[in-house]
């Protein structure tokens, strides 16, 4: 089944919708959002509510529904 | 108890939470990676905090650039061992507090007998280093992070998601590189940004989660992870699932 989801850029509140298929995983959302915006470096990581979302997590385990909205957070790293 | 005798007390103020053990908290031994930005302000709140024995390990050396955001350093301590500046000049701030610093790179370490871990790292690998061998050895990790305004601070217990569960794609193409904001012949890709307000907030939290689990209320403990973002003054805690592929879970299971 298809859901169609906004993933949205925290850093500029830019925002894309999705297509997904219930066997697609987090880390397609990840890698797809991240070459849509360009983002060949630093890191990051998906929100859904209160929630992280693991890289592993097929669509269907996430339980997305239709215009649900995902949050790309940078992970910051550093720390010297 | 005489009038103002309180005040002869160092730790009275803290006494007065009465689910702080102070006593385990002084008596525990605590490695600190990193003695950077963060790793500074964590020994600082520790020292005022009552810690007894600090172990700090970092193989770097000081730059001038460190200076605006390093408590302990000073004009003229340019190239020499971090670790060791920080153990001298903490030894000034609370004598009684045992500190030993450790000059070499977190890889090489091969005593892992503590009771607490804090990650105060630059780097994605040293930090997945870091949150493996705690977890093999069953001592909680409560990891910190900045980039410029923004930043973040992990718990990770015995059980339950470590670091890595949290990371993916993204953070494996950067593993091997080094996000500190300083040269001197360092790699540093991207280069982050760096500043002591947010080294501050994140260092206060780290040192805070610390004390909770220390105390016996790891009840009280970030779930799983907090992000904090400073331009915006906001600050949310996000739960993190276990990742069932994550290679530190897989022990134990059929």
């Amino acid at each position: 089944m298809t859901v169609r989801v906004t993933v949205v850029n925290t850093l500029n509140s830019s925002s894309i919708r999705m297509e997904l298929e219930s066997y697609e995983s987090v880390e397609d959302i990840i890698d797809t959002a991240a070459e849509y915006w360009g983002k060949d470096s630093g890191a990051y990581v998906l929100r859904k509510g209160s929630k992280l979302l693991c890289k592993s997590q097929s669509i269907d385990e996430i339980n997305l529904r239709d215009d649900d909205i995902i949050e790309m957070i940078p992970d910051p790293e550093g720390g010297s | 108890m005489r009038v103002r005798e309180y005040d002869s007390d160092r730790f009275d103020r803290m006494r007065r939470i009465d689910w702080l053990d102070i006593d385990r908290i002084h008596g525990s031994k605590c490695l600190v990676v990193g003695a950077g930005a963060l790793g500074n302000e964590v020994v600082k709140c520790m020292l005022l905090a009552g810690f007894g024995n600090i172990s700090i390990a970092d193989m770097d050396k000081i730059v001038r650039s460190n200076m605006s955001r390093c408590v302990f350093f000073r004009e003229g301590d340019e190239q020499k061992n971090k670790a060791e500046v920080i153990a001298e000049m903490a030894h000034n701030l609370c004598p009684e507090t045992k500190i030993a610093p450790i000059v070499s790179r977190i890889q090489d370490l091969e005593d892992w007998n503590f009771d607490l871990v804090f990650g105060c790292l630059d780097n994605i690998s040293a930090r997945l280093h870091v949150n493996s061998h705690a977890r093999y050895h069953g001592i909680p990790y409560v990891d910190g992070a900045t980039d410029g305004f923004r930043g973040k601070a992990q718990v990770v217990l015995d059980s339950g998601p470590c670091l890595e569960c949290g990371m993916n794609g993204s953070h494996m193409k950067l593993i091997d590189e080094r996000f500190s904001c300083t040269g001197g012949g360092t790699v540093f890709v991207p280069k982050l940004a760096s500043e002591i307000t947010t080294t501050s907030v994140i260092a206060a939290i780290q040192v805070r989660e610390a004390m909770k689990i220390l105390s016996g209320r790891r009840d009280l403990c970030i779930r799983n992870v907090i992000y904090y973002d400073g331009i915006l003054g906001t600050m949310e805690c996000l739960e993190i699932p276990e990742d069932r592929d994550c290679p530190n879970h897989l022990s134990g299971r059929n």
